[in-house]
C-alpha cells in the first residue's frame, strides 16, 4: 500500500502561475474585443476569473481525492456513457458559428468535447491497464480501446470539430505507445489509416486550402492567409522584449480571436521573445513533472492517466503555439490555462488536479 | 526513478515520449527566434504599414496685404461636412436626406444617393457656409461629421483680382501672386499620425509635425489707388463700350506698382463663375502694338545719340513718305515740323525720318535697353516678353513701322516700365509687386529693395524728353490729359488693331502713357482702351489718365506743380532709404521722398483682432475702415463729414456695449497721430514720419523746428 505523500509542488505552482498569467494576458487581449461586443472591457476577464476559481477549487479537491476510485467499471462506463450522451445531445443544439459544440444551460455554456478528452484518457488508461497482458494481440488486446477512441473522435468530428478529434486520436496514440502496444503494430495501423484520413481531409477543396495555406500564407494575404499573416506580424513585431503590456496593436481586430485561439500572438507582441519563451518553459515544466509523476505512480492505471493528461495538456499547447507561429495549419485549439473559455480552463485544471492526485499516491 | 538506476520498459517509453515532445519544443523555440529576431524588421514594417496612417495637416496660407497692411486675401477656417453612409439604414436615409436637403438647398435625390451604400466616407459639402454648418449641426444626426478646412477669402472681392489670382480647392495658387508667391505663402503642411484598428477606426493619433504657416505677402499695391484705377477704368470702358482695358500706376523712383487694373475682371472668391478670359492679367500676358506711344523710344534714342535736337526742322513730306516701295501716310498732312512738333503732333513721317537716321542696330539697342523684348521679371506668372525681332531681319519698312510703334508687340507692363525710365531720370527700374514678406508677428520683415536694371539715357536726356512729353499734353495730341494744378507729361497712341493680313479699319487701341507732376514725378501711369466706340483716339485714353491721376495725386497729397519746394509728402511704408543712394538720377527725382528714418516694426491691424471689448482705435483710418471696426463689435457709429477719421466717440479702449452711441468725425485730409518729429536736412525740406498701423503720417514741412515734437492733429506750417 502506497503511502500518502505531499502533492507535486512544482506542478501546482507552475499551474497557478500559468492560470494567473493567463488572466492578466486575457484582460489585455480581450479588453477591446469585449468592449466592442459586450460594452464592457472586463467581460471576458470576469467570466474567466470565475471559472478559474471553480477550477482551482476542483483542482484542490481532486488533490485530496484518490484517483484509484476511478478504476471501477461503473465509474468508467458511466463517464463514457455520459460523454456519449452529451456528444450526441450537442448535435441537436442550435449551431454557433456553423458548429454544434456548445450546450447552453442558462447563462453558462459548456463544451462536451472538452470532457471527452478527459474521459478518453481515463477510459483508455483503464482499458489498457486491464488488458495489459494481451496488448500484443490486436482483437482481444487494444482493439476495444481503438474503437472507443474512434467512436468518440467520430462524434466530435461530426460537430464538426476536427482539431479536437485529432487531439483525441493523438492522446490515444500516446497512450497506446506508453502502455506497450508494439510499435510495429502502431506503425502498421498508421500506414493503413493515414492515407485514408489524408484523403478525407484533402477531398474537400476548402479544407485542403486551409490545410495548405500555412505553407505559404502570402499567397492570399487578404483572404485565407490573413489570419496567419496577422499572427506572424503580431509575434514578429514583438521583438526581444515586446511592445509592453496592453500595447498590442494587432489585438485591435487584426488578429482573429485575440483572446482565445491567438492569445499567444498577443503575448508575443506585448512581452516579446522573453515572454513567449516563458510560456513555453512553463509548459516544459508541466511536461517534466507530468512524466515524472507518471513514472513514479504506484500502479499502471495511475501511470497511464498521468501520461495521457500530460500529453493532452502539453500537446494541445504545442499545437496551439505551432498554429500561432505558422508551423501548423489553422485549427481551433485553445492554449490551455490561458485562452478564454471556461470549459477549457476548468478541464485543464481538473487534469492537473488528477495529476496531483496521482503524485500524492506515488511511491 | 528506479533505485537500481535501470529504467523499466514503461519508463523508457515515457522518456521517448518526453524526448519527442522536447524536439517539438525546440522547434517552437527556433521558430520564435526566427520570427522575433531574424524576421523582426520585416514584420514590424508590415505592422506599421497597416496600423499607421498619415494625415496631412494643412498649413495656414499667408495673408496677402496691400502696402498699408490692408488685407487683400486671407485664409479663413471653414468646415466641410461629410457623412458616413454606413450609419444610415433604410428609412433613416429618407429621413436624414429630407432634413439635409433643406439645410444644403440641394435636391433630395442627390443627397439620398450619397447616403445610400456601404461606404464609410462621402463629402456632403466642402467648405460649407457657416449657416449651412449650423443648420446641419442642429439636426444632430449620427453619421454626419465636420472637418476643418481652410478657405481662401478675398474680402475686397474683385479688387485687384488679376494681381491676386485665385486658389484652387486644394488651396494652391492658380494664378496671380497666389501662384507666383506660392512657395512663400503656402507654408509647410504638418503631419498627424493616426493609429487605426483593423476596422479602420481611429484608435489614437499624434501630431508628428506641426504645420508651419505661410508668410504674409505685402504687395506694393495701394488699395485706394487700385480702387481709383479700377473704378475709373471701368467707367471709361462702359462709356466707350470698349472690349477691354488696362490701367497701371507705377511709382517712378522704385518701380513699385501701385495699381494694375484690368477689365474684364472677376471675383476670385467665385472665379469659377467667370469665363476663363476674365482671369487673365492682360497687363502682363497680352501683347499689343503700342502705336504712337512708342514714339518716345525713338525720340529718346535720337536725343541721346544727338541725331536731332528739339528745334531741328524736319520735312514731313506733306504727310506721306515712300519707304521701300510702300507709302506711309500721316493722319494729318504736315509740311515741315520741328522735332518738338513731330512729337507733339505725333507725326509718323517725322518719326520715320528720325528712325532712319538712327539706323536699325542703334534703334534696336535702345528698344532693348528700354526693356522691350524681355520679360520684366515681375512677380506674376505667365508674363509675355512681347514680340521684337532682331534688327538683322528688319527691312526698311519694319524700321519705319517700329519708329511709330507698329510691327512690335509689347505688354502694357513693358510700356509703363519703359515710360518710367523718363520719370526716373534715365534708369530702368524693375517693376515690383512685392513690397516684402511678413514675419511671424505679421510685420514686414523681408523688404524687397528697388532694383535699377540699367541706366538707359542720361538724366539730361530724360529731362529734355520730359519737356517734349509735357508739350504733347500742353499743345499736342494729349491735351485731354491736362490737370488743373499739375504739369503732366505723356504720349498718346492710336493704334489700328492688327488683324489677319493687315490692320483693322474699325478697331483701334487707344492708349495714353505718362507721368505727373512733370518736374518731380510722383506717379507713372498707362491707360489702354481696347476698341472703344466713337472717339477711338489716344486722346480718349488721355481723358481717363487725367481722371485717374487727379484722384491719385490728391489721395497722395502730392503738392501742386506751382508750389515749390515740396510742402506735403506722403510717407510710404518703406523699410530702407529709397535706392540707398546707389543711383544719382532717380535719387534726385526722389528727393521729395528721401527718407532716413527706418520705420518701426509695423503690425497691420486685423479689424477683428483688436483688443476685445473696448472701442477700436480708428483715428486716421478711412471712414470705411473705421466703420468696419465698429460694426465688427456690433455698433453702427454715426458718421459726420467725409474722408478720414479725425475724432471718435467713445475713445479707443473705452467701453463699448450694445446700445452705445458711437460717432466718427471725419476730415477730408488724413491726419495721423504721433508724428515723432520733422527734421531739416541740408536745406532740403525732408519730412520723416513714423508709420503706425495703416494710418498715414502727414505733415507740412517748413515751420517745425528741427527735432521739435509735433502734436497730434497739429498742422505745422
Amino acid at each position: 500500500m502506497a503511502v500518502k505523500l505531499s502533492p507535486d509542488r512544482t506542478l501546482f505552482v507552475a499551474t497557478v502561475c500559468l492560470v494567473s498569467f493567463g488572466l492578466v494576458m486575457l484582460y489585455s487581449a480581450s479588453a477591446v474585443v469585449a468592449h466592442d461586443a459586450h460594452r464592457s472591457s472586463h467581460f471576458f476577464l470576469v467570466k474567466q476569473s470565475m471559472w478559474a476559481c471553480v477550477g482551482l477549487l476542483l483542482m484542490l479537491a481532486l488533490t485530496r481525492f484518490d484517483y484509484r476510485t476511478l478504476k471501477h467499471p461503473v465509474v468508467i462506463y458511466g463517464l463514457l456513457a455520459a460523454v456519449v450522451v452529451l456528444l450526441v445531445g450537442v448535435l441537436f443544439t442550435p449551431p454557433l458559428k456553423n458548429a454544434h459544440r456548445w450546450i447552453r444551460v442558462g447563462l453558462l455554456s459548456f463544451q462536451p468535447s472538452e470532457l471527452a478528452k478527459l474521459t478518453l484518457v481515463i477510459a483508455l488508461a483503464y482499458e489498457l491497464d486491464r488488458r495489459f497482458e494481451r496488448l500484443n494481440e490486436f482483437v482481444s488486446g487494444w482493439l476495444p480501446s481503438l474503437l472507443t477512441t474512434g467512436f468518440l473522435a467520430f462524434l466530435v468530428l461530426i460537430e464538426p470539430d476536427y482539431s479536437t478529434s485529432f487531439i483525441l486520436v493523438f492522446i490515444s496514440a500516446c497512450l497506446f505507445f506508453a502502455a506497450g502496444v508494439p510499435v510495429q503494430k502502431l506503425a502498421w495501423l498508421a500506414a493503413v489509416s493515414g492515407p485514408v484520413l489524408f484523403w478525407l481531409v484533402l477531398s474537400e477543396d476548402y479544407r485542403r486550402e486551409r490545410l495548405l495555406i500555412f505553407l505559404d500564407p502570402f499567397r492570399d494575404p487578404l483572404g485565407k492567409g490573413f489570419q496567419i499573416i496577422q499572427s506572424l506580424i503580431a509575434v514578429g513585431s514583438g521583438g526581444l522584449f515586446g511592445a509592453g503590456y496592453m500595447r498590442s496593436q494587432q489585438k485591435l481586430f487584426y488578429l482573429p480571436e485575440p483572446h482565445s485561439d491567438f492569445i499567444f500572438a498577443v503575448i508575443g507582441e506585448e512581452l516579446g521573445l522573453i515572454g513567449a519563451l516563458g510560456v513555453v518553459a512553463a509548459f516544459c515544466v508541466l511536461l517534466w513533472r507530468g512524466l515524472v509523476i507518471a513514472s513514479r505512480a504506484t500502479d499502471r492505471f495511475g501511470s497511464l492517466v498521468a501520461t495521457g493528461l500530460t500529453m493532452l495538456l502539453v500537446g494541445q499547447a504545442l499545437i496551439n503555439i505551432g498554429v500561432t507561429l505558422g508551423m501548423l495549419p489553422t485549427t481551433g485549439l485553445t492554449l490551455p490555462f490561458i485562452s478564454s473559455g471556461g470549459t477549457s480552463l476548468v478541464t485543464s485544471m481538473i487534469a492537473v488536479g488528477l495529476l496531483l492526485s496521482v503524485s500524492q499516491h506515488a511511491r | 526513478m528506479n533505485e537500481n538506476r535501470t529504467l523499466t520498459p514503461f519508463q523508457m517509453r515515457l522518456l521517448f515520449l518526453g524526448l519527442l515532445t522536447s524536439i517539438c519544443v525546440v522547434l517552437v523555440g527556433g521558430r520564435l527566434f526566427y520570427l522575433m529576431v531574424t524576421m523582426r524588421e520585416t514584420l514590424q514594417e508590415r505592422a506599421v504599414l497597416q496600423h499607421q496612417h498619415t494625415l496631412k495637416l494643412e498649413a495656414r496660407r499667408g495673408t496677402i496685404l496691400d502696402r498699408n497692411g490692408r488685407q487683400l486675401a486671407t485664409s479663413v477656417e471653414v468646415e466641410s461636412v461629410y457623412a458616413v453612409p454606413k450609419a444610415f439604414k433604410g428609412a433613416l436615409v429618407t429621413d436624414a436626406s429630407l432634413q439635409l436637403s433643406t439645410c444644403l438647398s440641394l435636391p433630395l435625390s442627390r443627397i439620398s444617393a450619397r447616403l445610400e451604400g456601404d461606404r464609410s466616407f462621402v463629402w456632403l459639402e466642402r467648405k460649407a457656409k457657416p449657416r449651412v454648418v449650423r443648420c446641419i449641426r442642429d439636426l444632430n444626426l449620427a453619421g454626419i461629421g465636420f472637418l476643418n478646412e481652410s478657405r481662401r477669402y478675398y474680402p475686397k472681392r474683385s479688387l485687384a483680382a488679376h494681381i491676386l489670382g485665385y486658389v484652387g480647392l486644394d488651396n494652391t495658387g492658380m494664378s496671380g501672386v497666389e501662384y507666383a508667391l506660392e512657395d512663400e505663402i503656402r507654408g509647410e503642411p504638418g503631419r498627424r499620425i493616426i493609429w487605426t484598428d483593423a476596422r479602420n477606426r481611429r484608435a489614437a493619433s499624434r501630431v508628428d509635425a506641426k504645420p508651419r504657416p505661410g508668410r504674409a505677402a505685402f504687395l506694393t499695391i495701394d488699395e485706394n489707388l487700385q480702387h481709383i484705377a479700377e473704378s475709373e477704368l471701368e467707367q471709361a470702358i462702359r462709356e466707350s463700350h470698349s472690349k477691354s482695358g488696362i490701367a497701371i500706376i507705377m511709382r517712378p523712383e522704385t518701380g513699385e506698382l501701385l495699381a494694375i487694373a484690368s477689365f474684364p475682371s472677376f471675383n476670385p472668391n467665385r472665379y469659377g463663375d467667370y469665363p476663363e478670359g476674365h482671369w487673365r492679367n492682360r497687363a502682363v500676358t497680352d501683347v499689343y502694338e503700342p502705336g504712337s506711344t512708342f514714339k518716345f523710344v525713338a525720340a529718346a534714342a535720337a536725343l541721346q545719340e544727338g541725331v536731332t535736337t528739339e528745334d531741328e526742322r524736319i520735312d514731313c513730306g506733306r504727310g506721306m513718305i515712300r519707304v521701300g516701295g510702300s507709302i506711309i501716310r500721316d493722319s494729318h498732312a504736315f509740311d515741315v515740323l520741328t522735332f518738338r512738333e513731330v512729337v507733339e503732333q505725333s507725326s509718323n513721317v517725322g518719326m520715320i525720318r528720325i528712325g532712319q537716321r538712327l539706323g536699325k542696330e542703334r534703334f534696336e539697342k535702345y528698344i532693348r535697353a528700354f526693356g522691350f523684348g524681355e520679360t520684366t521679371g515681375i512677380e506674376l506668372p505667365a508674363e509675355s516678353r512681347g514680340i521684337l525681332r532682331p534688327s538683322k531681319t528688319w527691312g526698311p519698312v519694319t524700321l519705319a513701322a517700329i519708329s511709330f510703334g507698329q510691327e512690335i508687340g509689347v505688354t502694357p507692363l513693358q510700356m509703363v516700365t519703359a515710360t518710367n525710365v523718363i520719370a526716373a531720370g534715365g534708369y530702368l527700374m524693375r517693376p515690383h509687386l512685392l513690397l516684402g514678406l511678413g514675419g511671424a508677428d505679421g510685420s514686414l520683415e523681408t523688404p524687397v529693395s528697388p532694383e535699377p536694371v540699367r541706366r538707359v539715357i542720361d538724366t539730361e536726356t530724360a529731362r529734355r524728353l520730359t519737356d517734349l512729353l509735357v508739350g504733347v499734353v500742353e499743345r499736342g495730341t494729349g491735351q485731354r490729359a491736362k490737370l488743373p494744378s499739375y504739369v503732366v507729361a505723356g504720349k498718346t497712341g492710336t493704334a489700328q488693331k492688327a488683324v489677319r493680313g493687315g490692320y483693322s479699319k474699325t478697331d483701334y487701341i487707344a492708349s495714353f502713357v505718362g507721368f505727373a507732376p512733370a518736374g518731380r514725378p510722383a506717379l507713372t501711369a498707362l491707360v489702354i482702351l481696347d476698341s472703344p466706340e466713337g472717339d477711338h483716339s489716344g486722346s480718349r485714353a488721355a481723358g481717363v489718365f487725367a481722371r485717374i491721376m487727379r484722384r491719385a495725386l490728391r489721395y497722395l497729397a502730392v503738392p501742386p506743380s506751382d508750389e515749390a519746394p515740396i510742402r506735403i509728402a506722403k510717407v510710404w511704408p518703406q523699410m530702407r532709404p529709397i535706392l540707398g543712394g546707389t543711383a544719382q538720377g532717380p535719387a534726385r527725382n526722389a528727393r521729395n521722398l528721401r527718407q532716413q528714418t527706418v520705420f518701426e516694426a509695423w503690425t497691420p491691424k486685423d479689424p477683428l483682432s483688436d483688443a476685445a471689448g473696448g472701442a477700436p482705435d480708428v483715428i486716421g483710418l478711412s471712414a470705411r475702415d473705421g466703420l468696419v471696426r465698429f460694426v465688427a463689435r456690433g455698433i453702427v457709429p454715426e458718421i459726420l463729414g467725409q474722408g478720414f477719421v479725425l475724432e471718435q466717440v467713445p475713445r479707443a479702449g473705452h467701453a463699448l456695449e450694445p446700445g452705445t452711441r458711437a460717432r466718427l468725425v471725419l476730415s477730408p485730409v488724413p491726419v495721423g497721430p504721433g508724428m515723432p518729429g520733422l527734421q531739416w536736412e541740408d536745406g532740403v525740406t525732408v519730412a520723416t514720419f513714423s508709420y503706425d498701423g495703416d494710418r498715414m503720417g502727414l505733415g507740412r514741412a517748413g515751420s517745425a523746428r528741427r527735432g521739435s515734437p509735433v502734436q497730434r492733429n497739429e498742422i505745422t506750417d
